[in-house]
């Protein structure tokens, strides 16, 4: 009996002396910023940066490993052990809005963000009006990667021509059909539309009309992008992949043209070389109605968040404005090709004569802003995706499939 | 009809033949991954697939970038991390492992069956939802991040004796004549736990030995959380996740294969070293309940 | 609910037979077990409960009716009466817990207690610090810190109450044997009793303490979540939860949270591939891992040692390596499928992870990867424990390798591993790992619901569940329900397993 206490009471002892020395001795951590493992190098190098500007800052500034996509997931674990400045992609906004994650800019900090960065970067951090991050690039889309020894500037435009043009080589065209991201921009192409009504941070209603008519024929929006995917993935010179299959095909010769994004424009231009080229996604020709559309993108954005649960709100603003600041954008895309969300960077020179920013350029009218999209869109159009390269959409049951689709993205299940 | 004149000896022999064809095939099956796991590793070309099997190019170098260059991604210094916690952890868990079965199989006492019942159900239980409440639970006494590492060590051995099955079934195989007749000459109960059942324990205790030391190198979601994306306190597992993201991937692929071959050196050596002991305990143990 | 067959029938059954027989009837029984789980199990325990703390109340009475000034203040001061009576290891012991309890408690834990019942009231407000411009935050309450923390609270307050009954039991009845002018027990034989009678105390507190507050603490925690609406639109810290009662689990069992009616098709649809996995899992493992085993341990083969050990480094190395490693392996543009199709074998890929079924197959086999090396090992054990006289009777008797397996191995072995073949399936039907790892329950499909996919197990869909919206209330209810589930049937095998060894001899 006794040991037992006396081994309960230690354990009860030792957390009671460490809940209160956990309470009373919380060490100042100083300043945690968080950002993606590719770019430590490069945050450590602005971080000093930094201080050499602000001789005076008193605290220590710390750096973590969470990639602009990890965020929410890390934040929604314990808001107030994250850290105090993180990098994050713009469809988590309201998210982490909600969970308490985001402090709100200071009037003057908001104007001077909103006055030296692109306008549709500026809008898309806000909630019910209300500037809650610093956006420091604006090159989270997707355009068309080719091979100019394949595929003419000419043929690049239509996704008939390039599919003619591949087989005539022997080449692929690599497009990752199971995957939510890409799988939308050809019923967006089409002219189908899905908007979240925002109620502050949560979800509303969903609006959806991939199943209402198109004005261009007998046949639902969904349909006529549906019709078109199905097309294509049955051409023989067609590839479902991802950036590994891009990679695979490019060291295997087979290489043709492929839909990917600004990350993957370093490894296409070394291995092609001269015959690298980008541009914005070309159009398809609808055999149901006879017509031509421009495949859509998304165009997103890449923020710096304050923690709102941040001990020292200040300091931690200040960095979050100096790393999306004109300077930092400028290194960013120097060091990596990040394109910049900042008007000022994007006018100069280099950043124009960059290919694979030049083909975003090109794809920004034809882009579809993206929004902080909730799970039941990126599990639905991948089952979509997943589906249609699974065969197990064909023209037959096309219509009823765009019909569940809807539904299911509507009522957010 | 020659074949019903064939010696006995030969059908043997041919059966044999048959047998080691079989598990030379049942090798090569097993084997393949970890083949192909040290080629990719061994390539010089960057990419995480390539479309032949063979590298073009061999290099050494991804092993010596992971202990050269740091900057990006300390192995080194996650890899001291891990070992740490797994010796750690192996001494505690084996410990706790060893009394729990100890109590369970020799001693009787009003609420063993409840025990042992409630032991086998608690398992059951989907683990990560507990995650939420051990996390904060470790917060409180401030064993996150920074002691992230005593942390972990706390979460894996905590409930160590859950796993008493195995061990406790060894036990049971010790005939209790030996407890006995050291009782009768005067021997308490924690000496004969000490000097007469330990040193008959060999096998099991290399056993859970091994089973401790090997527990630690493949958690990933509780360690990503006691680290909180700071990468001093990063585990192994956490690391070489970060490898595979999709911009590091390209870059990184060749160099989480050599991770993982490193990762998995100590681990088979010391299988190949104690496999006499980790057999007969397992075997000892494992069905008789 | 067919006829139980009678003892000599069942003694008539083949080996194969028998174990059909034993399988099935286990599985018939599991209603039955449920049943008795609660109309004997379930208020027996109550009684006995209630029976305890009614004898607790009638010592404590016993205490101050008759205890001396000593006794009666150590209802006060615990551990009074023992160092009054010069047992000074008892009575520090009590009243340094004493101490620390209520150390504890004012602290720290009574604010967390007093708002136990609300979880918190001050939402976290937005203000302008006019002097930097700069918009701030007030701390507002944290429900999920008072649930967790009040919660340890209570389990504290009830550690103290057991520790404070023992006090006084301990006090009256060294007051009795005093009285009766026996000699009190000294420190030294209290210490004694510790490696002797009380041994089993000694070596379980360490493992109990650690299981209780990482095992047992968490899933009360959940427990009590469960009846929160803990979820991202209540999260700590930009807001509160509260309770809500039986909502959750009248949305889960009424059916609330199926707000597409394909939720039960999907639900079932899942279910029923979480039992068909469960079952090949196991049995293919089994029946292979067994057929590897005898070969290996076949008289005359040589390098014994090799081939186990070949075996054994999939589990020497970490399953997340391994598993992210097929999972490349095997993907549409994988060296699996570029190495069939280099050698002729296949025109173009096979979709082992990206075709539903070929998924499912896939899983399987990369399963019988992993589960292989173990089985082996398990049956090689019992093989060796096979008498050797068995079979050579049994070549007296002219039986050929394939008759000796089928009358001796087989029926031996099935009839040892009976119990631990059902607790495997068991453990199969909450497999995360696997799953996890390798497909993360993909392909996804339009037929299904909910984010689900065709692997998706019922766990790792509660998974998906979980972290998508974080709706933690409702996956609260759904792991307790499956909890219950799993628990009652491991209890039954459990419990019944060690009969059917005993009753039954095989030889």
């Amino acid at each position: 009996m006794m040991k037992k206490r006396v081994i309960s009471l230690l354990a009860c002892g030792a957390l009671a002396v460490g809940a209160t020395a956990g309470l009373t001795a919380c060490g100042d951590k100083g300043i945690t910023i968080w950002g993606p493992a590719e770019q430590q190098q490069m945050l450590k190098e602005m971080v000093a940066s930094f201080l050499e500007e602000n001789p005076d800052f008193k605290y220590e500034i710390n750096l973590g490993v969470v990639s602009e996509a990890d965020a929410y997931a890390n934040l929604s674990k314990d808001v107030a052990a994250s850290a105090d400045v993180f990098a994050f992609a713009n469809d988590q906004l309201m998210n982490l809005k909600t969970i308490g994650g985001l402090a709100r800019l200071s009037d003057e900090a908001a104007a001077k963000s909103a006055a030296e960065n692109d306008a549709n970067s500026v809008e898309a951090t806000k909630v019910d009006g209300v500037q809650y991050a610093y956006p420091y690039a604006s090159d989270n889309g997707f355009f068309m990667y080719y091979d100019k020894s394949v595929i003419s500037a000419d043929q690049a435009k239509t996704l008939e021509d390039i599919m003619d043009a591949c087989e005539a080589a022997g080449k692929y065209f690599i497009f990752d059909i199971d995957n939510s991201w890409y799988v939308g921009s050809f019923l967006y192409g089409a002219g189908g539309d899905y908007t979240i009504n925002w109620n502050g941070s949560l979800v509303g209603s969903i609006d959806c009309d991939f199943d209402a008519k198109s004005p261009d024929g007998d046949y639902t929006y969904g349909e006529i992008g549906g019709n078109a995917l199905i097309k294509l993935h049955k051409h023989k010179n067609f590839v479902n992949g991802d950036d590994n299959t891009i990679t695979k095909y490019l060291g295997d010769e087979g290489f043709g043209a492929c839909v990917s994004g600004t990350w993957k424009g370093a490894e296409i231009s070394t291995k092609l070389g001269e015959n690298y080229a980008a541009t914005k996604l070309p159009t398809y020709h609808s055999e149901l109605t006879n017509k031509d559309y421009q495949i859509k993108s998304f165009s997103g954005f890449k923020f710096y968040g304050v923690n709102a649960s941040s001990k020292h709100l200040a300091e931690a603003h200040q960095i979050a404005a100096y790393l999306s600041g004109e300077k930092m954008q400028e290194k960013r895309f120097d060091t990596f090709g990040i394109g910049p969300s900042n008007k000022v960077v994007a006018a100069k020179d280099k950043v124009k004569s960059n290919v694979a920013l030049a083909a975003l350029l090109e794809q920004a009218p034809h882009a579809k802003i993206q929004d902080s999209l909730p799970p039941s869109y990126w599990s639905n159009l991948e089952a979509f995706g997943t589906d249609i390269h699974g065969d197990k959409i064909t023209d037959a049951n096309l219509k009823e499939k765009i019909t569940a689709l809807t539904e299911k993205l509507k009522s957010n299940t | 009809m020659a074949k019903k004149f064939r010696s006995k000896k030969a059908v043997e022999r041919g059966t044999n033949v048959v047998v080691y064809v079989v598990l030379t095939i049942i090798s090569i099956v097993w084997l393949f991954p970890f083949f192909y796991l040290i080629l990719q590793s061994l390539r010089a070309e960057p990419g995480a697939v390539t479309p032949y099997f063979w590298p073009k190019q061999w290099t050494f170098d991804n092993y010596i970038k992971l202990f050269t260059d740091t900057s990006t991604y300390n192995f080194p210094r996650w890899y001291g991390t891990t070992i740490l916690i797994a010796l750690v952890v192996t001494v505690i868990q084996t410990f706790i492992v060893l009394i729990t079965s100890y109590a369970l199989s020799r001693l009787r006492f009003k609420m063993r069956k409840p025990l042992m019942n409630l032991m086998l159900i608690l398992g059951m239980f989907p683990g990560f939802m507990s995650m939420t409440a051990i996390y904060f639970l470790l917060k409180l006494i401030g064993l996150t991040q920074e002691m992230g590492i005593v942390g972990l060590i706390l979460v894996y051995t905590a409930s160590s004796c859950m796993g008493y099955y195995i061990c406790k079934g060894f036990f049971d195989t010790i005939p209790k004549s030996l407890d006995e007749a050291a009782r009768i000459d005067g021997a308490s109960r924690h000496t004969v736990f000490i000097k007469i059942i330990l040193p008959l324990s060999k096998p099991i205790i290399i056993y859970t030995i091994l089973t401790a030391f090997m527990a630690p190198w493949g958690d990933y979601m509780f360690a990503s959380l006691m680290a909180f994306g700071d990468q001093k306190y990063f585990n192994v597992a956490v690391g070489l996740k970060y490898m595979l993201q999709r911009e590091t991937i390209y870059q990184y692929f060749t160099r989480f294969c050599a991770a993982s071959v490193i990762v998995s050196i100590p681990i088979t050596a010391l299988f190949f070293w104690l496999q006499k002991y980790y057999v007969e305990g397992v075997t000892g143990g494992s069905v008789k309940g | 609910m067919t006829q139980p067959v009678s003892e000599l029938d069942y003694l008539k059954m083949s080996a194969w037979q028998k174990f059909c027989y034993k399988f099935v009837s286990f599985f018939k029984k599991i209603p039955m077990g449920f049943l008795n789980f609660f109309k004997v199990t379930i208020p027996a325990l109550a009684i006995k409960f209630w029976l305890d703390v009614k004898q607790c109340f009638v010592n404590v009475g016993k205490a101050a009716k008759y205890g001396d000034w000593k006794t009666r203040t150590s209802f006060v001061l615990m551990g009074f009466s023992q160092l009054a009576r010069k047992q000074f290891l008892r009575g520090f012991t009590y009243l340094i817990f004493e101490l620390l309890f209520v150390l504890y408690l004012g602290l720290f834990g009574w604010k967390y207690l007093a708002m136990f019942g609300t979880l918190g009231e001050h939402t976290r407000g937005e203000f302008l610090n006019p002097v930097t411009g700069i918009y701030e935050y007030t701390e507002g309450d944290n429900s999920l810190l008072i649930l967790l923390y009040g919660l340890l609270t209570i389990l504290f307050i009830f550690a103290f109450a057991y520790a404070w009954y023992q006090n006084i039991k301990s006090a009256y009845s060294t007051q009795l044997v005093e009285e009766a002018k026996q000699p009190l027990a000294t420190a030294k034989e209290d210490m004694r009793s510790f490696v002797n009678e009380q041994y089993h105390k000694t070596l379980l507190t360490v493992p109990l303490v650690g299981l209780s507050i990482f095992t047992i603490f968490p899933i009360i925690f959940m427990i009590f979540v469960a009846f929160t609406n803990y979820d991202m639109a209540h999260m700590p810290p930009a807001s509160l939860f509260t309770w809500v009662g039986f909502e959750n689990f009248i949305a889960v069992l009424g059916g609330g949270i199926a707000t597409s009616s394909s939720f039960a098709y999907t639900f079932g649809r899942i279910l029923l591939w979480t039992v068909v996995w469960a079952f090949f899992a196991t049995f293919t493992n089994y029946i292979l891992g067994m057929i590897v085993a005898i070969l290996i341990n076949k008289k005359g083969i040589r390098f014994k040692k090799l081939w186990r050990t070949i075996l054994i480094m999939t589990i020497a190395v970490p399953q997340f390596v391994s598993l992210l490693l097929m999972s490349q392996m095997f993907a549409d543009e994988g060296i699996i499928n570029i190495l069939l199709k280099q050698w002729g074998i296949i025109d173009s890929h096979i979709p082992f992870l990206t075709d539903g079924n070929w998924a499912k197959a896939t899983i399987i086999i990369v399963n019988i990867w992993i589960g292989i090396p173990y089985t082996m090992l398990i049956c090689t054990g019992i093989l060796m424990n096979i008498p050797e006289d068995l079979y050579e009777s049994a070549r007296m008797d002219g039986a050929g390798p394939v008759k000796a397996y089928m009358k001796i191995t087989l029926p031996y072995m099935l009839h040892v591993t009976t119990p631990y073949l059902i607790s495997q399936f068991i453990g199969n039907l909450n497999n995360f790992n696997v799953i996890y790892l390798l497909t993360a329950g993909a392909p996804l499909s339009l037929n299904l619901a909910n984010g689900a996919g065709e692997t998706d197990l019922l766990i790792t869909w509660l998974y998906k569940l979980t972290m998508d919206k974080q709706s933690y209330g409702i996956a609260s209810v759904i792991s307790i329900l499956m909890f219950i589930i799993t628990a009652i049937v491991s209890l039954i095998v459990y419990n019944r397993s060690g009969s059917v060894k005993n009753e039954e001899d095989f030889m």
